[in-house]
């Protein structure tokens, strides 16, 4: 088991007011799987996600990454963990804005103190995956929206992680280019990555293997796409039983 | 991280900016320009007191009658008991001592000619030249005849030689002074000037002529009173022990005792060197203080410009911090940063200021030194002074929450 989170919960505090952004919510992710957390804007995925992530702890609860508790992690081993098991992919993409496409890929391997010859032959590997293997010495401001988000994703593969964290991936790009970005997630799954995706789009979310619904900082349902799709079928079909009567 | 990758990453940083980079190290360039030029001017004036003071000659000593104190009140001239002839003729037999020579000098109008040149005439004998170590550029010095009979013979200075000869060759030719005809025998070698004073700007005549003739003892009451005493110790190693020598000999020839102060002063060489080395040290401290003021201010400014720049890259380091930089990672890159900056400030302010002191020396005509170990100390330092005020926004970056740095826009 990749990711196990027990009664995990989130709490802000902004002067005297606490905003509770999770309740407590239990989860596993196995190695392998396909995981879409489905939810509006402020219904806690993205704090959830920044927990499995490692980039956020949580306020009670427990958290196990590959075994290992979050609480008892340093700030360098969590940062080493992140290197390591996680590729990241976020929804403006966060490169390096006067660096070269290639120097942004080949970051992650910079802090796991790989030579630079071996860096840019894995990072040149990673562009080549991800069909970006041209115009890697452009600055991200000379690539589209798509080309950007594919750099991202190169640069989240290239250490090899066991999971990806995408959060909005699709978010600012238009429907066709999203779509390509998610073929590209949908492959990197079939090769055995562990993708957890978060995303406000339900279309986007049923391409996942397993659909994890939250609202106002709790898990509605989690459920495998097929059983959601037929959840959705049924929904639909007496919405039109409704119509006719 | 490898090392190589920080120092690359700092490189990254910097070059992403250039304007703001350059403008960074304004004030690093500043101080360190100024601390090099200034060391360099400070070396040169060192330098030149120096070599002065060596043309004073190593082992030489001036013995001077004591000012009296009245009242904590000394006039010059207000002599507690005049040197005389005698006292230099003693103080040249002492074993330490290789030799003594007595002086009278003061002003007069020399006359050759259509030309006329205010110098100062220097009644002495021929060991004063050996004392001092100076040599004939042509001709001779007093033969003892001339200076037991109060000949009429001068050896002249080369800047008197030049002011009233011009071109012409001096040997043999009469000056006048205060209308006594002297006879030319010989010109000095250059000497160049020490204390401020040019040591070729002087006539000398032998010891009694001086007297007799043109200027009179150096004191109204004494007839063999002599206004100093140049001697020079047998070696440099004796000294100390000529100081001594010459001061307790003194003492008994002016009947002083027990606790009686000295009425006399004894110069040398290197007490005009400890009292020029203390002046000197004053003046840098003085301008290492002004230096060290402006690194200090250009100091701040990098840690200005760095909050700015932390601030700004807070997304880059969210991001770096997500994809596995170490809180530390973080703190190297942005102290590095602040060091990288300053050393690179430092070169290019030990060139400026390298060219500044050049540019003294040519269009001033001030004697300036360069040194290496200067230039080194300074980037050094300045470094240093990248990595203290680079520290507190270096350790701001590091602390940043990832999750924060990430989701500010």
């Amino acid at each position: 088991m990749l990711l196990e989170a027990r009664r995990i919960s989130k709490q802000y505090r902004s002067d005297s007011t606490a905003v509770t952004a999770l309740h407590p919510t239990s989860l596993r992710i196995d190695n392998g799987e396909f995981v879409a957390i489905l939810g509006p804007s402020g219904s806690g995925k993205s704090t959830l996600m920044s927990i499995l992530g490692l980039l956020d702890r949580p306020s009670s609860g427990e958290f196990f990454i590959d075994g290992r508790d979050s609480a008892t992690l340093s700030d360098d081993q969590a940062a080493g963990l992140r290197n390591r098991l996680i590729g990241f992919v976020f929804q403006s993409y966060h490169l390096l804005p006067r660096q070269s496409i290639l120097h942004n890929v080949e970051l992650p391997l910079l802090y796991s103190g790989v030579g630079r010859a071996e860096r840019r032959e894995r990072a040149t590997q990673a562009l080549t995956a991800v069909k970006l293997p041209h115009r890697i010495d452009h600055l991200p401001s000379q690539l589209s929206g798509g080309e950007q988000q594919r750099a991202a994703i190169a640069r989240a593969i290239v250490t090899k992680p066991a999971i990806i964290l995408a959060d909005e991936p699709t978010g600012a790009l238009d429907s066709a280019t999203g779509w390509e970005i998610l073929q590209l997630l949908i492959a990197l799954n079939r090769v055995g990555r562990t993708i957890v995706l978060v995303t406000h789009d339900v279309d986007i979310a049923h391409q996942a293997s397993r659909i994890i619904s939250i609202r106002d900082g709790t898990i509605v349902s989690d459920q495998s796409a097929a059983a959601a799709r037929a959840a959705a079928a049924a929904a639909e079909t007496m919405e039109q039983c409704d119509a006719a009567a | 991280m490898r090392p190589l990758d920080y120092l690359s990453t700092a490189a990254a940083a910097m070059l992403a900016n250039p304007i703001r980079t350059c403008l960074t190290m304004l004030g690093i360039i500043i101080g360190v320009g100024s601390m090099v030029s200034m060391a360099a001017i400070g070396a040169g004036a060192q330098a030149q007191v120096q070599e002065q003071i060596r043309s004073f000659g190593a082992n030489v000593l001036m013995i001077n009658a004591a000012v009296r104190n009245q009242g904590g009140i000394r006039t010059a001239g207000n002599i507690r008991r005049p040197l005389t002839i005698e006292d230099s003729r003693a103080i040249a037999e002492l074993p330490s001592v290789r030799a003594a020579a007595a002086s009278v000098a003061g002003p007069a109008q020399a006359v050759h000619g259509g030309r006329n040149w205010g110098t100062v005439i220097n009644g002495t004998t021929r060991d004063h030249f050996a004392i001092r170590g100076w040599q004939l550029a042509s001709g001779r010095l007093f033969e003892p005849g001339e200076e037991a009979g109060g000949g009429k013979v001068a050896v002249v200075g080369s800047l008197v030689a030049r002011r009233l000869f011009g071109d012409e060759d001096p040997l043999g030719r009469v000056i006048r002074i205060l209308n006594t005809p002297f006879e030319v025998i010989g010109v000095l070698k250059e000497k160049g000037s020490a204390a401020g004073q040019n040591q070729d700007d002087v006539i000398f005549v032998p010891l009694l002529t001086a007297m007799i003739r043109l200027i009179g003892s150096a004191n109204a009451v004494n007839r063999d009173a002599i206004a100093f005493i140049m001697a020079s110790s047998k070696s440099d190693d004796s000294m100390t022990a000529a100081i001594d020598d010459i001061t307790s000999l003194m003492r008994q020839r002016h009947g002083l005792t027990g606790n009686d102060e000295n009425d006399f002063t004894i110069t040398t060489a290197a007490s005009i060197l400890a009292a020029q080395e203390a002046s000197t040290r004053t003046v840098a401290i003085l301008l290492g203080a002004i230096a060290a003021v402006s690194l200090v201010v250009g100091g701040i400014s990098i840690m200005n410009i760095m909050l700015v720049s932390v601030s700004e890259r807070t997304r880059e380091i969210g991001l770096r911090l997500a994809i596995g930089a170490r809180p530390r990672d973080v703190r190297k890159q942005f102290l590095l940063e602040a060091a990288v900056l300053c050393v690179v400030g430092g070169v290019i302010g030990v060139l400026l200021g390298g060219l500044t002191a050049i540019g003294v020396a040519k269009f001033v005509g001030w004697r300036v030194l360069l040194e290496p170990q200067v230039a080194a100390v300074a980037v050094v330092f300045a470094g240093c002074v990248g990595i203290f005020f680079g520290y507190y926004p270096a350790r701001q970056a590091a602390r940043l929450e990832p999750v924060m740095a990430l989701r500010t826009d």
